[in-house]
């Protein structure tokens, strides 16, 4: 009973684009880090975002979760590396371990909880304080499907995410509901020029290289 | 979206697959079991990485430009060999054309090389700055965290009701505790709640754990925590028998408990700390005694009478018993128990070591008692020295008047020498013997400076046993002085006898 079926979005299909042939794409990978407070819903995110899937139960993440997942956008194929932080206290001092590098953040709060924005909040202050300048933070309002019984209203958050430069969605892993349109803005965002080079060369020499200069540490 | 931008399924996708959990290190993915290996190894191994590079790409800058510097230096030296005029050309006139650099050119690059063995440091760059950026933030958050727990604190223990239903009311209302409804397993250890293992609610972020992973904060500790004092609140007391302590996450402890730690750690001072600062104290106490029993030796060995050697001995014995203080003291701080081979240790070595310097280099080097004969025999000799120079001064002064002036006054000179040995024998008698000139004692009981001259004596001999030098010495000079005035006065209260004036002013042996 803890999963339930893929949702259309991913999946299915996917034979429909694959002929345009991946070798005249270009193709880029992104790292990705999803950070907010525990039990908010990262880690059913990036399952019905990779998976499909929806556990009722999802277990809390011990210290980082790594999955892959690659989408299409018109004529690139991105793939991104996605790092599902653990958001419980005692990890979080492994956070900045994850982040520094990231080309892209996914901040999520849950909508029924106001604690979890404001360390959303101050999440996405660390963000722009350590990770990489030009680190693409999208702020995702999870369990949207409760939205009768929510606590964060919609037009703060938007407020919020606008004051501050982010991507902003209210999700929901439960239904599906904007978890692959979330990625897909990231991935639209995201510069994808220099991810060109990345094309045909194994994945740690490259990955190493782009998070080089971005590293705030001891230039 | 329009059509599909998710491809799954498929060769690319193998990756996607399987998700990887644990204490995974961002670089290489290897799951390292535990935050602190993890952090070690992403410390360790990836900075290592990174400084590697780093230190790779600094030589290539630096031979870089050391190349270039050398090269705009070579110009200038090359031009001093003899024999290279177009090199010389080629310095005053860096411009110059192609071929009048070629040689020069060669010339630099071989010196390049030449320098490469005496290669100075590298440019120096200070990290605090960055190091602050990074602490402050992150000292911030937890201040802040942990103050918000305090203000929790103190509101959750101002009115606390006794009865356990309104406490637990009281607790709820101050602190919100999270719908345990959704809540299946506990976050700390991931065992899943049933009838035998019971939510529980951290008292100050409201968490939810099981009972094993609950800590628990005595009341009184939290009361001192929230600075409330213990004593003012009665009922508090009484329920001290039941629920004494409050139930905290493992996370609010620990703030708490760091702040409790750091809290200590400014305030209190270890034993080694007390013990060296009670040595520096006593060598601060010591150093003027030091320099007076310097004096009263010197003074003694000239025959100066202002000093006995019974001050010099309980002198000495002070300063010996100060010595054998610090002596035990910097032993005890080397019985402190530390970890061998530690920083603490060399420290207790080098202070003891220290302590035993200061000993032998002040205290055990200070000059023997001299022998009492030898001191009387000074004594005696200054005092004939003394008596040698008035009689010849005298002689010399009635020569003089004799020579000068008319034969009726020389009567009173001839029958000074008597006068003046017997007051200068009465004044040398009253000092050695500490009490007042017995004539004047006599005569005059009621006289102020008589009395003075007591209470003068008074204050030396309280001095004395003060071991307080300095103060005997000026009390003695005093005491002379009054001395004297008071012989001045005797003297001309016998006005009928004769006297000479300049008897007074030599009697003074000081």
């Amino acid at each position: 009973m803890a999963t339930t079926p893929r949702s259309g979005g991913v999946g299915g299909a996917g034979t429909a684009t694959r002929p345009n042939g991946t070798s005249q794409n270009k193709s880029c990978q992104f790292k990705l880090v999803l950070l907010g407070e525990s039990a908010v819903g990262k880690s059913s995110l990036v399952l019905r975002f990779v998976k499909g899937q929806f556990h009722e139960y999802q277990e809390s993440t011990i210290g980082a979760a790594f999955l892959t997942q690659t989408i299409c956008i018109e004529d690139t194929v991105v793939k991104f590396e996605i790092w599902d932080t653990a958001g419980q206290e005692r990890y979080h001092s492994l956070a900045p371990m994850y982040y520094r590098g990231a080309q892209a953040a996914i901040v999520v709060y849950d909508i029924q909880n106001q604690d979890s924005f404001q360390r959303a909040k101050t999440w996405v202050k660390e963000l722009h304080k350590q990770a990489s300048p030009n680190i693409v933070i999208a702020l995702a309002g999870n369990k949207a499907d409760l939205s009768n019984i929510r606590v964060v209203e919609f037009d703060e958050a938007k407020q919020y995410a606008e004051e501050n430069g982010l991507l902003f969605m209210e999700t929901s892993a439960k239904t599906g509901m904007n978890v692959n349109d979330i990625f897909l803005a990231i991935a639209k965002k995201l510069p994808k020029n220099d991810g060109a080079n990345n094309q045909g060369t194994s994945i740690r020499p490259n990955g190493n290289e782009t998070n080089r200069p971005t590293n705030n540490c001891c230039k | 979206m329009s059509g599909n931008p998710f491809d799954s399924d498929d060769e690319e996708n193998s990756g996607s697959g399987e998700i990887l959990e644990g204490f995974l290190c961002p670089i290489c993915r290897a799951d390292l079991k535990s935050i602190d290996v993890l952090t070690d190894h992403f410390s360790r191994q990836h900075a290592e990485e990174e400084a590697a590079l780093k230190s790779l790409k600094d030589i290539f800058t630096k031979a870089k430009q050391k190349i270039l510097n050398n090269f705009e230096d070579e110009r200038g030296p090359a031009a001093s060999s003899p024999g290279s005029a177009s090199a010389s050309a080629a310095a005053k006139n860096p411009n110059g054309n192609g071929d009048r650099n070629g040689p020069s050119n060669a010339r630099s690059r071989m010196n390049v090389f030449n320098h490469m063995g005496r290669q100075q440091a590298g440019a120096e760059c200070s990290h605090f700055e960055y190091f602050q950026s990074i602490r402050n933030p992150r000292l911030e958050r937890y201040a802040s965290e942990t103050n918000k727990l305090i203000i929790r604190l103190h509101r959750l223990l101002k009115d606390l009701p006794t009865d356990s239903v309104q406490r637990r009311q009281h607790e709820q209302q101050t602190v919100t505790w999270l719908d345990g409804s959704s809540v299946k397993l506990c976050p700390s250890c991931a065992k899943s709640f049933h009838i035998a293992r019971r939510q529980h609610h951290c008292r100050l972020c409201g968490g939810i754990m099981c009972n094993d992973c609950s800590k628990f904060l005595p009341l009184e500790n939290a009361l001192q925590l929230a600075s409330l004092s213990t004593t003012r609140s009665e009922p508090l007391q009484q329920l001290h028998q039941n629920e004494n302590a409050i139930r905290l996450c493992e996370h609010c402890l620990w703030l708490l408990d760091t702040r409790t730690d750091m809290h200590e750690s400014r305030t209190c001072r270890p034993l080694l700390m007390q013990v060296y600062e009670q040595i520096r104290q006593l060598q601060k106490e010591v150093t003027p005694d030091l320099d007076m029993y310097l004096k009263i030796i010197n003074s003694l060995n000239e025959g100066d009478t202002i000093f006995t050697l019974a001050d010099a001995g309980a002198l000495r014995g002070k300063i010996g018993q100060v010595a054998e203080t610090m002596d035990a003291r910097s032993k005890r701080i080397l019985a402190i128990f530390c970890e061998p081979g530690s920083r603490e240790e060399a420290l207790k070595k080098a202070i003891r070591l220290g302590c035993i310097q200061a000993i032998k280099d002040r205290m055990l080097s200070l000059p023997p008692l001299p022998e009492e004969a030898h001191i009387l025999q000074m004594q005696e000799r200054r005092r004939m020295e003394t008596q040698q120079r008035i009689l010849t001064e005298q002689r010399m002064a009635m020569e003089a008047y004799e020579r000068n002036n008319l034969a009726n006054q020389s009567f009173v000179v001839v029958s000074n020498p008597e006068s003046g040995s017997f007051a200068q024998g009465s004044d040398l008698q009253s000092l050695t013997n500490w009490s007042a000139p017995q004539a004047a004692s006599k005569s005059t009981l009621d006289d102020p400076l008589i009395e003075q001259i007591n209470i003068i004596k008074g204050y030396i001999k309280q001095a004395r046993q003060d071991m307080n030098f300095e103060v005997v010495e000026t009390l003695e000079l005093n005491l002379r002085e009054l001395q004297r005035e008071v012989f001045e006065r005797q003297r001309h209260s016998q006005g009928s006898t004769p006297a000479s004036p300049t008897d007074g002013s030599r009697q003074n042996p000081i």
